[in-house]
C-alpha cells in the first residue's frame, strides 16, 4: 500500500483542529465577546494553514 | 354606439407607447434611455467588446421589460405583492393620473405624488377591496368628497421579482412566461450555482498547488476593494446586506455578486447584478491601460522566478485536495456551502475524467445559467425596477471597487516582486481579480506587448484559481457575518 505523505496527514489534522476551534470552542465563550472572536479568528486561521501545508507539500512534490 | 370608448381602443390597440407615455416624466424617459441601452449592449455584444453570451439576452431581455408594458388587471397587483405600484384614475378627467405609494402608516394613508391631493383608505382589506372591484368609491383627505374612478396598473408579462410565494407564482404563472424560471432557477440561486459549477470544470487546481504562497498571498491582495468598500458603502448610507453585496463586487465574479445580494439584499439585487455584469466587461476594457500606468514598462518585462524542477501534481492529489478544501470550507462557512459544493463539484468531476459530466456542466449548465442569467437580468431591468436612489451609489460603489480591487492585486505583484529578489511580474497581480481565465490572459497579454518571449500565464492562471476560491471564501465570511452585526 503506497505511504500517504506527512504533510496530507499533518495539513488535514491542523485543518479539522481550526475548524473545531471556530465552530465547536468558540461558541462556547461567547460569554466573553472578545475571547469568542479572537478563537473563531484564530480558527479560521489556523483552518487555512492546514490546507495551505497540504497545497505547499504537493508544490515540493518535484519529479 | 355613443357608448363606444374609442380613447380606450386606441389606449388599448398601441398599450406598449400608451403605458410609456401614461408614466410619470421620469418613469418613461428611463425607460426610453433604458430601451436604447438595451439596443447599445446587444450591439457591443455583437462587436466583442463586451461579453456576448451575457450581454445580447441581457440587451434583448431590458428592451422587451421597458418596450412590453400593458395596463394589467388589478387583480395583479394583490396577485404579485404590487399594490404599492397600483394608480388611481379619476374618472372625470381620465387623463389626471394620481401615482400613490403605501406609506405603510398606521390607517394605511396613501400619498399622491400631487402633494395637495391625499387618498385615505381605512385598511389593508379596504386596499385589496379597492384593487379587486378596479372601481371604488374613495374620499378625498382634504375636500372629505367621494371621488368615482378606478384602479390602474401597469406592467409586463415577463418577471416580476417580487414574487416569492408559491401562491402568487401559480396565480401569475398563466401570464408570465419566465416566471417559473426565475422564481425556481434564479431567486434560489441555482443558476449562479450552475454557473460556478461550470467555472469549477474549467479550472485547474494544479496551477495553485503548483505555486501555492504566491497564488494566495496576490489572490488576497486582490480582494481589497471586497473589504474597503464594505466600510465605504456603509458610510454612503447602505445597509449592511447591501454594502456587502455591492463590496462582493471587488472579487468580480457575477455568480458570487449574485449569490450575495440574493441573500442579503433582496431589494437592490438587481441593480446590484446588472452593476456587477456591466462593470465586470467594461473593466476588462479599462484594466490594460491601469496596468501601463501603474507598472513602468522595465518591470513589465520581468522573467518570473521559474522553479527548480517541474512540478507534477497528480489527478489523485488534485481530487484529495479538492475533498479536503471543500470539507474544511463548508464546515467553517456553511452558508457559503452551495457555492463550494458547486465549484468544488466542477474540479471534481474535471479531474476524475468523467467525460459525460464534463460535458453536460460545460455545454449545458454553464451556457444554459449564462444564457437564462443574461435574459433574466435584462428582463429585470425595467425603469421602475432600476429608479431607486441607491442605484447611484452602486454605480460608484461598484466601479471603486472593482479599481481598489486591481490597485491591490498590482501591489500585492509588487510585494512579490520584492519578496523573491525581484523575480517576480508585478503585472501577475492583475490575475488576483477572480474572472477565470481573463485575468490571466490580460496579464499575459499585457507582458507580451513589451515582452513576447516572456511567459507567466502558469503563474498568472495560478493566481486566477486562488482568487476565484478566495472570493468564495469572502462571499461566505460576508453571508455568515452581516446577519451577526444586523443586516
Amino acid at each position: 500500500m503506497k505511504k500517504i505523505p506527512r504533510y496530507w496527514i499533518t495539513g488535514t489534522a491542523i485543518a479539522i483542529a481550526g475548524v473545531v476551534a471556530a465552530r465547536v470552542v468558540a461558541p462556547e465563550l461567547k460569554d466573553s465577546h472578545s475571547v469568542y472572536i479572537v478563537v473563531k479568528t484564530l480558527g479560521h486561521l489556523v483552518a487555512f494553514a492546514g490546507i495551505f501545508l497540504i497545497a505547499r507539500g504537493i508544490s515540493k512534490n518535484t519529479e | 354606439m355613443n357608448n363606444i370608448d374609442f380613447i380606450d381602443i386606441i389606449r388599448r390597440l398601441f398599450e406598449g407607447i400608451t403605458t410609456l407615455a401614461d408614466s410619470p416624466p421620469v418613469l418613461c424617459w428611463t425607460g426610453v434611455g433604458l430601451i436604447i441601452f438595451g439596443a447599445v449592449l446587444v450591439f457591443l455584444g455583437k462587436r466583442g467588446i463586451l461579453e456576448p453570451l451575457l450581454m445580447i439576452p441581457m440587451g434583448l431581455g431590458m428592451i422587451v421589460a421597458n418596450a412590453g408594458n400593458l395596463y394589467l388587471d388589478p387583480t395583479t397587483a394583490i396577485e404579485s405583492e404590487r399594490i404599492a405600484e397600483a394608480r388611481w384614475i379619476n374618472s372625470e378627467d381620465r387623463t389626471d393620473v394620481r401615482y400613490f405609494t403605501i406609506q405603510g402608516t398606521p390607517d394605511f394613508a396613501e400619498e399622491s405624488k400631487q402633494t395637495d391631493k391625499y387618498i385615505h383608505v381605512k385598511s389593508t382589506d379596504a386596499i385589496a377591496g379597492f384593487l379587486k372591484a378596479g372601481e371604488l368609491e374613495i374620499i378625498d383627505a382634504k375636500t372629505q368628497q367621494k371621488i368615482n374612478g378606478r384602479v390602474l396598473l401597469q406592467g409586463d408579462l415577463n418577471v416580476e421579482p417580487l414574487v416569492q410565494g408559491e401562491k402568487n407564482l401559480v396565480a401569475l404563472m398563466q401570464k408570465d412566461w419566465i416566471q417559473p424560471i426565475y422564481n425556481y432557477a434564479f431567486s434560489n440561486n441555482l443558476i449562479a450555482c450552475f454557473i460556478f459549477m461550470g467555472i469549477g470544470v474549467l479550472l485547474d487546481v494544479g496551477f495553485l498547488m503548483a505555486r501555492p504562497f504566491q497564488s494566495v498571498f496576490v489572490a488576497f491582495c486582490a480582494e481589497l476593494g471586497t473589504i474597503v468598500t464594505f466600510p465605504v458603502a456603509i458610510a454612503c448610507g447602505l445597509n449592511y446586506g447591501e454594502a456587502a453585496s455591492i463590496a462582493i463586487v471587488g472579487g468580480a465574479d457575477g455568480p458570487m455578486v449574485l449569490f450575495t445580494a440574493l441573500k442579503l439584499a433582496k431589494d437592490l439585487f438587481v441593480p446590484v447584478t446588472v452593476v456587477a455584469y456591466l462593470y465586470l466587461g467594461i473593466t476588462y476594457g479599462a484594466y490594460p491601460f491601469l496596468i501601463r500606468f501603474l507598472i513602468p514598462e522595465a518591470l513589465r518585462k520581468v522573467r518570473n522566478k521559474p522553479t527548480k524542477k517541474p512540478i507534477k501534481v497528480t489527478a489523485n492529489e488534485k481530487i484529495a485536495f479538492t475533498v479536503v478544501t471543500c470539507a474544511v470550507l463548508c464546515l467553517l462557512f456553511p452558508v457559503g456551502a452551495p457555492l463550494f459544493c458547486s465549484l468544488f463539484v466542477g474540479i471534481a468531476v474535471r479531474e476524475a475524467g468523467i467525460q459525460s459530466f464534463t460535458r453536460l456542466i460545460d455545454q449545458v449548465f454553464l451556457y444554459g445559467g449564462t444564457f437564462f442569467l443574461g435574459l433574466i437580468l435584462g428582463l429585470l431591468c425595467s425603469a421602475r425596477t432600476l429608479l431607486d436612489e441607491k442605484v447611484l451609489i452602486l454605480l460608484v460603489l461598484g466601479i471603486f471597487a472593482l479599481t481598489v480591487s486591481a490597485v491591490g492585486g498590482i501591489i500585492g505583484g509588487y510585494i512579490m516582486y520584492m519578496l523573491t529578489g525581484r523575480r517576480f511580474n508585478p503585472v501577475c497581480g492583475i490575475a488576483g481579480i477572480s474572472c477565470v481565465p481573463t485575468c490571466a490572459k490580460i496579464a499575459q497579454k499585457e507582458i507580451s506587448r513589451v515582452a513576447p518571449d516572456v511567459i507567466v500565464l502558469p503563474d498568472a492562471l495560478g493566481i486566477n484559481i486562488s482568487g476565484v476560491i478566495t472570493s468564495a471564501i469572502f462571499t461566505g465570511v460576508y453571508i455568515a457575518l452581516v446577519p451577526m452585526i444586523g443586516a
